[in-house]
């Protein structure tokens, strides 16, 4: 059994591992055009508000709602066939 | 042109300059990716879970106290983010294999595979097969050098609970070296 120096040692050698060049360019990419707008946003403080409301709040119960009526009408044709 | 500490460099991120934010980015892309291949163990969910660290990252910049730790704040988002998944995906596969609904046993990660000597690959695999619990404390503390008081901000616990937690998963990965090393009867 190694002893736990040893281990920490070995540990800490072990080798990082990158991405891919595209995977980290397209990554840097959309992390841009996310810190551009945040940046402008950061001037207007109640745009930005309303823009946290939207993508936190509202967009998502949006999503939400349009799962439910669809689940529902198909809900709905399923049960008419055994009607 | 300069780098600059990681102060610096969060100065900076808060008047959203982008080269302050590429900065960072080269500093910490590979640390993450490497942490997150680790804890999943699968380059596709590595990748994703980078990206929702870095647009997260790039989503409160411009918010992050002045003295903010950029290190363990970008290694807290990673592990949520992990965290989250995990959470969300009780089917997964190695979730059924690991309370035994699932035969067979766990697939390779990519740094086993990659693993250049024998000793390397078999702390890949002790370490790949270690509760997520022990496994994440050593990366930070054994992997990424960190202090425990950093790992222990990154993992929501106390020092103290992060000193046992590493002791216990250093333990298991002897136990476990220990045991692959012993010759099969």
């Amino acid at each position: 059994m190694k002893s736990t120096d040893d281990l920490a040692s070995q540990l800490g050698a072990l080798p990082t591992s990158d991405v891919g060049d595209d995977v980290a360019r397209r990554i840097q990419g959309r992390a841009r055009v996310v810190l551009g707008r945040e940046a402008r946003l950061a001037k207007r403080p109640a745009l930005r508000g309303a823009s946290r409301l939207y993508d936190g709040a509202v967009e998502p119960a949006l999503v939400a709602a349009a799962c439910f009526v669809y689940l529902w009408w198909a809900l709905d044709q399923t049960m008419a066939v055994f009607r | 042109m300069t780098a600059g500490s990681d102060a610096d460099l969060l100065g900076r991120l808060r008047a959203a300059d982008p080269a302050a934010f590429d900065a960072v980015y080269a500093r910490y892309r590979a640390p993450l990716h490497s942490f997150l291949l680790r804890l999943t163990g699968r380059r596709w969910l590595a990748e994703d879970l980078l990206q929702e660290t870095w647009l997260r990252f790039a989503r409160h910049a411009v918010d992050l106290p002045a003295d903010t730790p950029l290190r363990p704040w970008l290694f807290t988002v990673a592990r949520n983010a992990f965290v989250s998944h995990r959470r969300w995906a009780l089917l997964d596969a190695d979730r059924l294999r690991e309370v035994g609904l699932l035969p067979g046993r766990r697939t390779e990660t990519p740094f086993e595979l990659a693993a250049a000597s024998q000793t390397e690959r078999a702390l890949e695999a002790g370490l790949a097969a270690l509760p997520v619990a022990q496994r994440e404390v050593l990366l930070l503390c054994a992997v990424e050098r960190m202090e425990p008081s950093e790992a222990a901000q990154v993992l929501g616990l106390k020092p103290e609970a992060v000193r046992q937690r590493l002791s216990r998963a250093r333990s298991m990965l002897a136990e476990h070296l220990g045991r692959s090393e012993r010759p099969r009867p």
